[in-house]
């Protein structure tokens, strides 16, 4: 969305204007719709998460400084719901395991001739939270680092760091038990 | 640059969420609830807004209440028509003679 329509639609927003409303939720509604699925794997949480995160914005949208794109706003809520609602499963979730790095930088380097989609895909979902959501946000959104730093609130470095450890363990889950075919 | 690899985690991503939208209902409800907080939200904040009243406005205010109240407190006798006849000062008292003449209820037979 160009800058200039985006204030636009925030002022519309702050003047709590239904159009506003409307164009938000045809705008984000779907792609967030999609980015939670991705991360939450459950079509009813991810439904929750986003009816809380639009109202959040609608009801939040005072206290929004600008200083980030309203996309980027919108997203960070998102994610943080998506947090939210992880935590509140009854499984626990993994820690971020950042002892046992290993760099996979060699293997990176296009040593697979094909990969089996269907072994990556289920090692996708069965990903850890804390890589999934920036492998999402990265491949999917299509987010820079930057952006994916300025929504988590984390550091880029942290988040170069998520990404590549993410893709990682996909790589040696995808050797251990993937179809692959090695050079 | 993306490898292969991205590219497949990619289009795994594009495909998983191929059929997912938001539905209408949800966006009516989201819509409902919004409209329904913001009216009470609206409430609240003229319920609870600051007003600036300036300190002359409020002094002449209250020196007005105070002189109405005094005012009340020192009203005289309208009944008394004091043109009407003559005050004879005894002391400090006055007696007022006046040409009227009340008649009681059980004198008018």
């Amino acid at each position: 969305m160009e800058r200039y329509v985006e204030k636009e639609l925030i002022k519309k927003l702050k003047m709590g204007k239904e159009e506003g409303y409307q164009i938000v939720l045809d705008t984000y509604g779907d792609r967030l719709m999609k980015t939670c699925y991705l991360i939450l794997n459950d079509e009813r949480e991810c439904e929750d998460v986003v009816q809380e995160t639009f109202l959040r914005v609608f009801k939040n949208i005072h206290s929004f400084n600008e200083k980030s794109s309203l996309y980027t706003w919108i997203y960070r809520i998102a994610i943080n719901l998506c947090k939210d609602s992880l935590r509140k499963r009854t499984f626990n979730l993994p820690f971020d395991d950042g002892l046992e790095i290993k760099t996979l930088e060699s293997v990176e380097d296009g040593i697979f001739d094909r990969i089996d989609r269907k072994v990556l895909r289920q090692e996708l979902l069965k990903l850890s939270p804390i890589y999934k959501e920036v492998l999402v946000l990265f491949y999917f959104e299509g987010l820079s680092i930057k952006e994916i730093s300025e929504i988590s609130g984390e550091k880029e470095g942290t988040i170069k760091s998520k990404l590549s450890r993410g893709r990682n363990k996909l790589k040696e889950s995808l050797l251990k038990g993937g179809d692959f075919v090695e050079r | 640059m993306k490898d292969k690899f991205d590219l497949e985690l990619k289009f795994i991503m594009d495909e998983e969420t191929k059929n997912v939208f938001m539905p209408d209902e949800l966006k009516n409800r989201i819509m409902e609830d919004t409209k329904g907080k913001i009216l009470k939200e609206k409430i609240s904040v003229f319920l609870n807004r600051y007003i600036e009243i300036p300190l002359p406005a409020i002094l002449g205010g209250l020196a007005a209440v105070m002189i109405i109240n005094l005012m009340s407190l020192v009203k005289l006798n309208k009944d008394i028509n004091y043109s009407d006849g003559k005050v004879i000062k005894v002391g400090y008292s006055e007696i007022i003679v006046r040409n009227v003449k009340d008649v009681d209820l059980h004198e008018k037979d």
